[in-house]
């Protein structure tokens, strides 16, 4: 990493550990876990689609997956260090398949689309139709619709009756997405991450520079699976229960959605569109005079209107060119030729 | 055929029932510099994507450096030291001249020794004081020497140029033939290019594709005087 990088990286990582920290003072942590959780699961379409150029409608499925993964673990196993990591494991295993299978095969961007899409609905399909008692995965009914309940939920490693719940799962959940950011935001810096992000701009001119731009995104892919199934294993220690509605069309939506409004091709952006729709979404949930999705709907249009490229980056600019305009009265200095930034 | 650096043997280019490139045989020698000329539709896009791997051949073989590249991927044929430039200059937009050189670099040099082959090419081309802005802020003249700068960075013995010339200035122009005739003492260089003027200026052996077929090889100046040559720049059928 450049030292402006690192210095960018601990800025921000201590910035979001501070509102982290403050915010159960202002929202119980219930809630907090659950906008977390969302964050994360942002943050692996925000590294695939804002620094890849991979556009996944189907992030739902490694979430759902990762949260199935961990449930019918954790019947199985008991303790929940190893479903825990099998919940990241699965997905990210799955993607990497999926992935090579469609970087591979030079599917152009409108199919890979449409396929990662099929996917999350055949995955929503068959848990809905998995109702019957002949679908076991060991100890695990799948349940169908009504999904599984009463799993081991998170513990101390090594201890199964120190469940790890309430305020402790809080903090250990914002933790980890504090740790995957500043993960994310090495390999962004890595030589891996500059050509993927080359692979973005221009993928004949990576390949034509000697560089295997499937190979490359179908691991970037799987990264980003990973991360998604790690979300999903948080989101069913938080749930205490996983459904089919985690492969909802909406699900995946939704996760396109807060990329859009939070900034797309930052990483901040999206953890925060994440978090801002999730809470709206909670609060309209209280309330039943105007239906939920519309809002958020009429949010997304909002936002494609007048905000194209969503909160963070028009916040930088903005605080940018605010820095640009003090700077000029102050010392009147020629203003320097600005560089679009685009790595928040 | 032992100190050829690049063949093709039956090269043949087939776009449903249209024959694009028609059995081609096609030599190169080591550090030779040589123009690919013809009139549209010629085959000589077509005959350059098959070397680059962009397009796959429909039959016949090419030879790099003595290895059999039919039909390889665009990534294995650069890998091997081989420089492609594109007719619409292939650059990305979204970074710096300083970014798309040095993720150049960095695959043929590796990530730590890149930054010393980047500042070269830069200097090269002259691209010192743009260094830092975005690509896609750029004229097109300059976007062609980021490119250029793209394919030099990777030192390729080897280097294939689409149309380098296009869409440039007077003074741009002079400027790239100078370029092409310094990379030309360490590479052997294939241009596709139309402008005979720039060619004159490099003076190189020419090859010229009429329908698919290699009509003639020779010297610039012999090409131009050829009336076989003539005609099928105008159209004539002869």
């Amino acid at each position: 990493m450049a030292k402006a990088d690192l210095k960018h990286t601990a800025f921000v990582t201590v910035l979001a550990a501070v509102a982290l920290l403050i915010a159960p003072s202002f929202l119980e942590t219930y809630t907090l876990t659950i906008l977390v959780v969302y964050g994360l699961l942002a943050l692996s379409l925000g590294l695939i689609w804002g620094f890849g150029g991979i556009l996944c409608f189907g992030q739902a499925a490694f979430y759902g997956l990762g949260a199935y993964t961990y449930a019918v673990a954790a019947l199985n196993i008991g303790e929940s260090t190893i479903p825990f990591f099998l919940g990241v494991l699965m997905p990210l295993l799955f993607a990497a398949l999926l992935g090579a299978m469609m970087f591979y095969g030079r599917l152009s961007d409108v199919y890979l689309g449409v396929i990662t899409l099929v996917v999350t609905l055949i995955f929503f399909k068959f848990m809905n139709a998995t109702a019957g008692p002949e679908y076991v995965l060991g100890t695990a009914r799948l349940g169908g619709f009504n999904g599984i309940p009463g799993f081991q939920t998170l513990n101390v490693p090594g201890d199964p009756d120190a469940y790890i719940l309430g305020d402790a799962f809080y903090y250990f959940t914002a933790f980890v997405l504090l740790l995957v950011y500043v993960f994310v935001r090495w390999l962004i810096a890595s030589p891996f991450g500059r050509v993927a992000v080359g692979i973005r701009e221009n993928e004949q001119r990576i390949e034509l520079m000697g560089y295997d731009a499937r190979l490359r995104k179908t691991v970037l892919f799987a990264v980003g699976g990973g991360i998604a199934g790690l979300a999903g294993t948080l989101f069913a220690s938080w749930a205490e229960i996983v459904t089919p509605g985690l492969f909802s069309l909406s699900q995946s939506a939704e996760i396109i959605i807060w990329c859009i409004v939070g900034g797309l091709g930052t990483l901040v952006g999206p953890v925060i569109g994440a978090m801002v729709l999730g809470y709206l979404k909670f609060v309209l949930g209280q309330q039943s005079v105007i239906d939920n999705t519309l809002i958020l709907g009429l949010v997304l249009i909002l936002f494609v209107v007048l905000l194209p490229r969503g909160i963070v980056p028009s916040l930088g600019s903005a605080f940018r060119s605010f820095q640009g305009a003090i700077r000029r009265r102050s010392r009147k200095t020629p203003r320097r030729r600005r560089r679009r930034q685009a790595d928040v | 055929m032992s100190e050829a650096l690049l063949t093709t043997r039956n090269l043949t280019m087939r776009f449903g029932g249209v024959t694009a490139v028609e059995s081609v045989d096609f030599s190169l020698g080591r550090r030779e510099l040589r123009c690919l000329i013809g009139p549209n539709g010629a085959g000589k896009s077509t005959f350059f994507k098959c070397l680059t791997g962009l397009l796959k051949p429909s039959a016949g073989q090419i030879y790099i450096d003595g290895e059999e590249t039919t039909g390889w991927d665009p990534h294995r044929i650069a890998s091997l030291g081989v420089g492609v430039k594109t007719q619409v200059p292939s650059v990305m937009d979204g970074l710096s001249v300083r970014e798309n050189i040095w993720l150049a670099a960095g695959r043929v040099h590796g990530s730590r020794t890149a930054g010393r082959f980047v500042d070269d090419a830069i200097d090269r081309l002259g691209l010192g004081p743009i260094a830092r802005t975005l690509v896609g802020q750029l004229a097109h003249g300059e976007r062609q020497r980021v490119e250029l700068g793209i394919v030099v960075a990777q030192q390729p013995w080897l280097i294939l140029l689409d149309e380098p010339a296009a869409g440039l200035t007077g003074e741009e122009v002079g400027r790239m033939a100078q370029m092409i005739t310094e990379l030309s003492s360490d590479a052997a260089i294939i241009v596709v290019e139309h402008d005979m003027q720039f060619i004159r200026s490099i003076a190189a052996t020419v090859t010229v594709f009429s329908q698919g077929r290699i009509l003639m090889e020779d010297h610039v100046d012999a090409v131009m005087a050829d009336a076989r040559v003539r005609d099928v720049y105008l159209g004539r059928k002869g």
